[in-house]
């Protein structure tokens, strides 16, 4: 059954922002807490993986893992009639047998989640607390992983993100129907950007409940709530999961440099959604 | 030639091993064993599988586990177990799924209450932490074990049993051994060995337990659940009524090799639920990180004394 959703994103571009608009919607009410909400599954659970699979992913090599988990998707995808959504940072990917890791046949769609790179590298650098120049080389790296168990266990499993461009491209090129969504656009033009998302979703919805899940969802109540009750996704290094939830932070954080070097990188993809004007 | 065996007691049951484990304490001869453990074929898959995984199948008493790169394993009416290897499998590789993944299923067929945790003796009570891959199990078992005076019953599965003359639930002893990540072997002060890892491309050292190690059963006393979290303090908090049942059989090990095996499922609860009385079970948040450990060690003794399951003079 086609009943598997996506939620992929590159690292730091909204995709939490996302979840929770979703979670507000699917409930009919809000969740004071953020780490309580409806949709809270990563693609990358360790748990689900090692329940599914029935192994204990500790005891498997990275590509034994991903070889696995199309079978995980399909048992997860077969477990339920209704949309099982799930977060990821992985690009899309072939796993080592040559299968597709996310299962197109038991994929409904994928909801991807894009952000200006400009401000990526910028949030990015102050989450991981990296500086933004090993950000940016990062950003261009087809190799990068997140959670790569080497001297210890890390409780997600590896995600391979790879560079920004490759990220986005891998998805929109996977077979898997995608609905492409600004960051930047869920900002300027919330209603509209998010209910287009519910259409494609086909969840119903009203205008009204749009806005009053978007209200809850606002960034000074779920910064709000983080200061609370704590999040779980957030990184221990790190002060808060929320920062200041703003498009174009970079135009006072990058130098000259830095923003020839991602327009550089990325150009295309930049191009493509409009975040870089022609010739620049 | 003659096929040589090894004797190998573990969860209160014999093994006659085709394969030798060089960590294991072996047993003399016995003519009757609990499971016999051999080499032999096995099928690619069950025929009409009653339930499956990524894994596993299971139908009936079959139960069918495949791992890539290692072997196919087929678990039989709770004595038997056989094992093809794929190429290039090493015997370690064999050994490392043998005695996890189809003891547990042989040991669900035998209706055993097994859970996904660690135990320890300290005192004359075991205590059990349980909970996900990487929440620190072994590494809080091991620290007990080398600092605090404990013994270990049992690495990451514990079985528990229940004495219905006496009433009293015990940890049976598992294996002489523990697999520790590298930030753990270090926080011990063990040496590394990559000679010793589970596999050659999973940096977990198996580390011998010989002289550490409980080999009788032990009342089961507490009970701990283990999460983490990335903010504020650790916390230990006892929890009643209900949600005893639903935290201790919500850490059966494997429970989905129990699906469709309706009469096993039904035991294994009537077994959970006489236990509970006899133990006290705590949700035990830490801070994520081998850092934080120390104050989690302590956090766990002022529990333990404060609710007179150990006293201050051990």
């Amino acid at each position: 059954m086609k009943n598997l959703v996506w939620l992929a994103s590159y690292p730091r571009s909204g995709n939490t922002w996302f979840r929770l608009f979703l979670s507000s919607i699917l409930s009919g009410n809000s969740r004071k807490d953020l780490n309580q909400i409806e949709v809270d599954l990563l693609s990358n659970s360790r748990r689900m993986f090692d329940e599914l699979a029935g192994i204990t992913s500790s005891e498997l090599a990275n590509d034994e893992i991903n070889n696995l988990k199309p079978a995980v998707f399909q048992l997860l995808s077969c477990e339920s009639t209704d949309h099982q959504y799930l977060k990821t940072h992985d690009r899309f990917f072939l796993n080592s047998a040559g299968y597709p890791v996310f299962p197109q046949e038991y994929s409904f769609g994928c909801v991807y989640i894009i952000r200006n790179p400009l401000d990526v590298a910028v949030s990015n650098a102050h989450y991981f607390s990296k500086p933004v120049d090993e950000v940016i080389a990062i950003m261009n790296n087809r190799g990068y992983a997140l959670n790569v168990s080497i001297d210890c266990l890390y409780p997600l499993l590896e995600e391979w993100i790879g560079d920004w461009s490759g990220h986005a491209t891998s998805w929109l090129n996977s077979g898997v129907r995608v609905h492409v969504i600004r960051y930047e656009d869920m900002i300027s033009f919330p209603v509209e950007t998010f209910s287009k998302a519910l259409k494609f979703l086909k969840i119903k919805f009203t205008e009204e409940r749009v806005s009053i899940a978007l209200s809850e969802t606002s960034f000074e109540t779920i910064k709000k709530s983080e200061e609370q009750f704590g999040f779980k996704e957030k990184l221990q290094s790190c002060n808060s999961f929320f920062r200041q939830g703003k498009a174009g932070g970079w135009k006072t954080f990058l130098t000259e440099l830095q923003i020839r070097k991602i327009a550089g990188d990325h150009r295309e993809v930049m191009e493509r959604f409009g975040y870089l004007e022609p010739g620049f | 030639m003659n096929q040589q065996y090894y004797y190998y007691k573990a969860f209160g049951l014999v093994f006659k091993s085709c394969i030798e484990h060089p960590d294991f304490i072996a047993e003399a001869a016995i003519s009757e064993p609990d499971c016999l453990i051999s080499f032999g074929s096995v099928p690619h898959k069950l025929n009409k599988p009653d339930a499956l995984g990524g894994v596993y199948q299971l139908q009936g008493r079959q139960f069918f586990l495949r791992i890539e790169n290692v072997g196919r394993y087929l678990i039989e009416n709770g004595d038997k177990i056989t094992i093809e290897r794929l190429p290039g499998a090493t015997d370690r590789e064999i050994i490392v799924f043998l005695w996890a993944s189809a003891v547990a299923a042989l040991l669900h067929q035998r209706g055993k209450l097994i859970v996904h945790g660690s135990s320890i003796m300290k005192g004359e009570n075991a205590i059990i932490f349980s909970g996900p891959s990487g929440s620190g199990k072994s590494t809080i078992a091991s620290i007990f074990a080398t600092r605090k005076g404990a013994m270990i019953i049992s690495d990451d599965i514990s079985a528990i049993s229940y004495d219905p003359l006496s009433e009293v639930p015990f940890v049976l002893p598992g294996y002489p051994l523990m697999k520790l990540w590298r930030d753990s072997s270090d926080k011990l002060g063990l040496e590394w060995d990559d000679s010793r890892l589970i596999r050659d491309r999973v940096n977990k050292m198996m580390v011998n337990i010989n002289d550490k190690f409980v080999n009788h059963s032990v009342p089961l006393r507490q009970f701990y659940l283990l999460s983490y979290i990335n903010k504020g303090p650790g916390a230990i908090r006892e929890v009643n009524g209900y949600k005893k049942l639903e935290l201790l059989t919500g850490k059966i090990f494997r429970k989905n090799y129990l699906k469709k095996q309706e009469s096993g499922t039904i035991d294994i609860f009537t077994e959970a639920s006489k236990i509970l009385p006899k133990i006290r079970i705590c949700t035990l948040q830490r801070l994520l990180g081998i850092g934080h450990l120390d104050e989690t060690i302590e956090m766990i003794e002022q529990d333990l004394m404060q609710s007179g399951i150990i006293s201050g003079i051990q």
